[in-house]
């Protein structure tokens, strides 16, 4: 990833959220079903977004990222994957007891998801200004004339070349990024408060990857919009995040302000991510990748989930489940033996 | 893919090499033909002076020209049986052959596409489990024998439509609903694997995400993306009718273009047999050609920019 | 107890792992075991299968009648009637399933014609296994203007329906069971060869084929050493479905008067003989039509329960699926 992305030195330090949380979620459990077995994929999973903030949710693939998005959402695959606890507390409201119709209102008028394949993402028969037009339609009382008009014009902020011609084009006369920024344009296009972006740049081109990113952080700024940026690249988390959350076989792990979490991560798990990764600032001779596999659901280790991968695992770690919990120092982190950070 | 015009230059180059075919066959029985009209009797040269007076004799490659020259101008010649102008039977037995086709074609997917979505929708209720049992005896029952059926439930024991004749709306319903039930068993098929596949694609949950209704959704997002190899297949269910056409009006006595082939095979009125061959393979390359440009209307990633 | 050690919880961990790693596997592999026991469509197929082949194969041998022989003192006879031509011996003493319009024993017919059905099917299918396995393999891995030569042919025969075909080379080559044969096998070919190519085509990628060539193994060697055992599968399932496919079409064009022809008995013959008398006897007429429907279904039943255990894939493929 690229610099290009970066954030100002003077925003970066994070600020320490004030204020209360735009979302909210409280405890948050979501199982799948499977062969008539049910397991925990989300366990315990609190998280608060506060307005105007980029919040960054990091972890390997499979770790239960996309999940927490979904449920958010309330689009999760039912069955076999449904919430089984929990509240998800938007402006004070439980996005899960809200009506069916409720929550298809707030869905892109208050929150919004990009996902990461752009390619299948889109409906392949529906021209790119059909599908926004009807998106605008479906929440707003306005035109069609008027919907073509506001798609258009979404279309040129989110910087698509050429916008009005491509409001007829079809998902596949587009390149990969050029389908991002109408993705991008569909789940901006009624002003959301929040916008979950599910690994948004992943499927894309290197080049491409930083154009998008760019882009995503010039409209969370200048809408005062909130994000919650799911991604497995801790090079895009460096460059864009406030806060971040850093997420083990389902379970947060350790929560950060950016800064603190690179300079002085807790969790051996964080500090195995950064250690695996090749271009953090901290001068190292080799990379160490993290042993091991992530454990499937149906196996969890019964203590603390990661310490079969963990070097510094003692034995509470094996037979005790240790809570997500704040040290001395005002770190948050769920580790019964935290070790002082070495590259 | 190929573009428009080349599967159309395709069609015809097909349509020229079937005429060939189809003149080769039928020719290759040219020596019973005169047996259609002449006596068991009849002497050798008798059945020699008959074939030189239809041409018989002449070198196979210019009896083809000939013959094509003679359709083109319009002359097509006479039954070998009953002295028929081939040009009435023609514009009468097509003129049926359009009805009970163009009804079985209307059924199966007026039948086809709802039920389809119906088990797709009700998935693995009792709704899916009936449907789908319907689609396998659909496909598995053979058509002369639900024609028979048919007329010994509905015309024998019930009474409610005549076994046979043509061509009013109540003798039409028997022979359309089992010339369209084939179509009907696959179309159901289709509609629900094609609607279960697209309901389980990304861009589902993108357009939900919009906060488009499930009934946008299901019934405008998916339903399109299920319909296009429905619709691209819809030339080939032409081919399909074409052939049953031809054992389903022969049961209904339903005087059709099928009908006339299998009796001029049958009686080797090689006049008769030899033109009715030849219109229904245009029809079917027709069906064949429609589905590839239906699919091109329909699938907007054939379309070119 | 003594405390376990941090290095042997973690080797007692990865145990677990490895036992759960292992029993998923065993356990997918007892599962397809299962899922085939279990798999009630083939199950029922095979059923009624090995019946109709049982009835088709010994019925003539055991019931004893002859076929051929008419009785006009015995025309329409019910189902167990007595009938004079029927020897003190016999069996039954009766006809099984009644006589039809020039009093032939209807279940003596009908076992040949199982056998007639069975004998078309196989025949057909085995030749259009064949030479469609050959056209698709060919042309699929060649390539270039062979693999186009082979398609418009294959396309051309494939684009047109059956009936028809066996119409025109009945009207080219008279009656009887051969033109019947041929149509059904050359379209049933043309099927089999487009999916076989598209199989090939899609193999042709996969990396052990790559590394088949790459390591300079002759192309026949490839062919069918290599490509031929991972479509045989595949195509051995797609042929059941075409199985069903000649049935129909040797029951149909019977019925119609184009294909066996008498004395032959075939399923779609007495269909048509018993249809003049449907208000009386129907049984002369459903008896035999049922059967059909039974072998049709039998074997629908076995390439959908084959489909579902080996590959789930050729579903797709087999909406195309065009019979009768």
């Amino acid at each position: 990833m690229t610099a290009s992305a970066a954030r100002s030195v003077e925003t970066a330090s994070a600020p320490a959220p004030d204020g209360s949380p735009l979302l909210s979620v409280r405890g948050l459990r979501t199982t799948v079903t499977t062969g008539g077995e049910t397991f925990d994929v989300v366990r315990d999973l609190s998280l608060d977004i506060y307005p105007n903030e980029i919040m960054c949710l990091v972890g390997e693939s499979g770790c239960g990222k996309s999940i927490t998005a979904l449920s958010i959402m309330r689009l999760l695959p039912t069955p076999p994957v449904r919430v089984r606890e929990g509240e998800i507390l938007f402006k004070g409201r439980d996005l899960l007891r809200l009506k069916n119709r409720r929550m298809r209102r707030l869905r892109s008028d208050s929150i919004s998801m990009i996902f990461q394949d752009p390619l299948t993402s889109l409906d392949p028969v529906f021209t790119v200004g059909d599908v926004i037009a009807e998106v605008i339609r479906s929440h707003r009382k306005v035109k069609g004339s008027e919907a073509r008009r506001m798609a258009g014009e979404v279309l040129t902020k989110v910087g698509l070349p050429d916008p009005i011609t491509r409001l007829d084009s079809y998902p596949h006369e587009l390149s990969g990024g050029m389908r991002q920024r109408v993705m991008i344009a569909m789940a901006l296009v009624l002003d959301p408060d929040i916008l979950i972006a599910d690994e948004p740049t992943t499927a894309l081109d290197v080049t491409v990857q930083a154009q998008i990113l760019d882009q995503l952080i010039n409209e969370q700024r200048r809408r005062n919009m909130s994000m919650l940026l799911i991604t497995h690249d801790l090079a895009v988390v460096a460059a864009v995040a406030d806060r971040v959350a850093v997420m083990y076989a389902g379970e947060i792990v350790e929560e950060a302000p950016v800064d603190e979490l690179f300079e002085n991560p807790r969790h051996p798990y964080t500090q195995g991510l950064l250690r695996a990764l090749p271009q953090v600032s901290i001068k190292r001779e080799r990379l160490v990748p993290i042993p091991g596999l992530v454990p499937p659901p149906q196996l969890m280790p019964p203590g603390c989930r990661f310490a079969p991968r963990c070097s510094y695992a003692v034995d509470r770690c094996w037979t005790e489940h240790p809570e997500l919990a704040d040290d001395p120092e005002g770190r948050t982190f769920r580790c019964f033996n935290p070790q002082p950070f070495t590259a | 893919m190929k573009t428009l015009a080349a599967r159309t230059v395709y069609m015809v180059v097909v349509l020229v090499l079937s005429s060939i075919a189809v003149f080769y066959a039928i020719r290759l029985s040219g020596g019973d033909a005169t047996a259609a009209r002449l006596p068991a009797s009849a002497t050798y040269e008798q059945r020699e002076a008959f074939k030189d007076q239809l041409g018989l004799n002449d070198p196979i490659y210019e009896q083809y020209f000939n013959y094509i020259g003679r359709v083109f101008s319009g002359d097509l010649g006479t039954s070998l049986t009953n002295n028929a102008q081939i040009s009435d039977l023609l514009l009468t037995h097509g003129r049926n052959s359009l009805i009970l086709g163009a009804a079985a074609f209307v059924l199966v997917f007026a039948i086809g596409i709802p039920l389809g979505m119906l088990a797709s929708l009700r998935r693995n209720s009792w709704w899916d489990g009936g449907i789908m049992t319907f689609s396998v005896a659909g496909m598995a029952v053979p058509n002369f024998w639900l024609a028979l059926l048919a007329v010994w439930l509905f015309a024998s024991v019930l009474g409610w439509f005549p076994s046979a004749g043509c061509c009013s709306p109540r003798q039409l319903a028997l022979p359309a609903v089992v010339l369209a039930m084939e179509g009907i068993a696959l179309t159901v098929r289709m509609t629900r694997s094609a609607m279960l596949e697209n309901l389980n694609q990304d861009f589902v949950r993108t357009l939900r995400a919009g906060g488009l209704s499930e009934s946008s959704v299901v019934g405008r997002h998916v339903f399109r993306n299920a319909l296009v190899p429905i619709v691209s297949l819809a030339g080939l269910r032409i081919g399909q009718i074409v052939g049953y056409a031809l054992v389903v009006e022969t049961i209904f006595g339903w005087p059709g273009l099928g009908q006339v082939l299998v009796n001029a095979v049958l009686r080797r009125d090689y006049p008769v047999a030899q033109f009715f061959s030849l219109v229904l393979v245009t029809i079917v390359l027709l069906g064949n050609w429609l589905a590839d440009v239906g699919y091109t209307v329909v699938n907007p990633r054939l379309r070119k920019a | 107890m003594t405390p376990e050690t941090g290095a042997s919880r973690l080797e007692a961990w990865n145990d677990r792992l490895a036992e759960y790693e292992a029993g998923r596997h065993t356990g997918a592999f007892q599962a397809a075991l299962s899922r085939m026991r279990r798999n009630k469509l083939l199950l029922i197929g095979s059923a009624l299968g090995i019946l109709v082949v049982f009835a088709g194969v010994l019925g003539p041998v055991i019931y004893g009648v002859d076929h051929t022989l008419q009785s006009f003192r015995d025309t329409h006879l019910p189902p167990g009637a007595p009938g004079h031509l029927l020897g003190t011996d016999h069996l039954l003493g009766a006809h099984l399933l009644g006589t039809d319009h020039l009093g032939r024993d209807i279940a003596a017919r009908l076992f040949i014609g199982i056998r007639v059905s069975l004998a078309v099917a196989a025949g057909v299918t085995v030749f259009a296994l064949v030479l469609g396995l050959l056209l698709g393999m060919f042309g699929g891995y060649l390539g270039g203007w062979r693999d186009r030569a082979i398609r418009g042919v294959v396309d051309f025969v494939w684009g047109f329906p059956l009936i028809l075909v066996a119409v025109l080379l009945a009207g080219g080559l008279g009656g009887g069971l051969f033109p019947v044969i041929l149509a059904v096998g050359l379209v049933n070919t043309a099927a089999i060869a487009r999916v076989v190519r598209g199989e090939v085509l899609a193999l042709s990628e996969r990396e052990f084929i790559e590394a088949a060539k790459a390591g300079g193994l002759s192309t026949p060697r490839i062919m069918f050493r290599h490509l031929f055992p991972n479509i045989l599968a595949p195509a051995l399932v797609l042929a059941s479905y075409y199985v069903a496919v000649a049935i129909i079409a040797e029951a149909a064009l019977s019925f119609i008067g184009l294909g066996a022809q008498p004395p032959t008995p075939s399923l779609g013959v007495m269909v048509s003989d018993g249809r003049n008398f449907l208000r009386q006897n129907h049984w002369e007429s459903t008896i035999p039509g049922l059967t059909v429907v039974l072998l049709v279904l039998s074997v629908s039943l076995i390439g959908d329960g084959l489909r579902d255990v080996f590959d789930p894939r050729l579903r797709h493929e087999a909406k195309g699926v065009e019979s009768g």
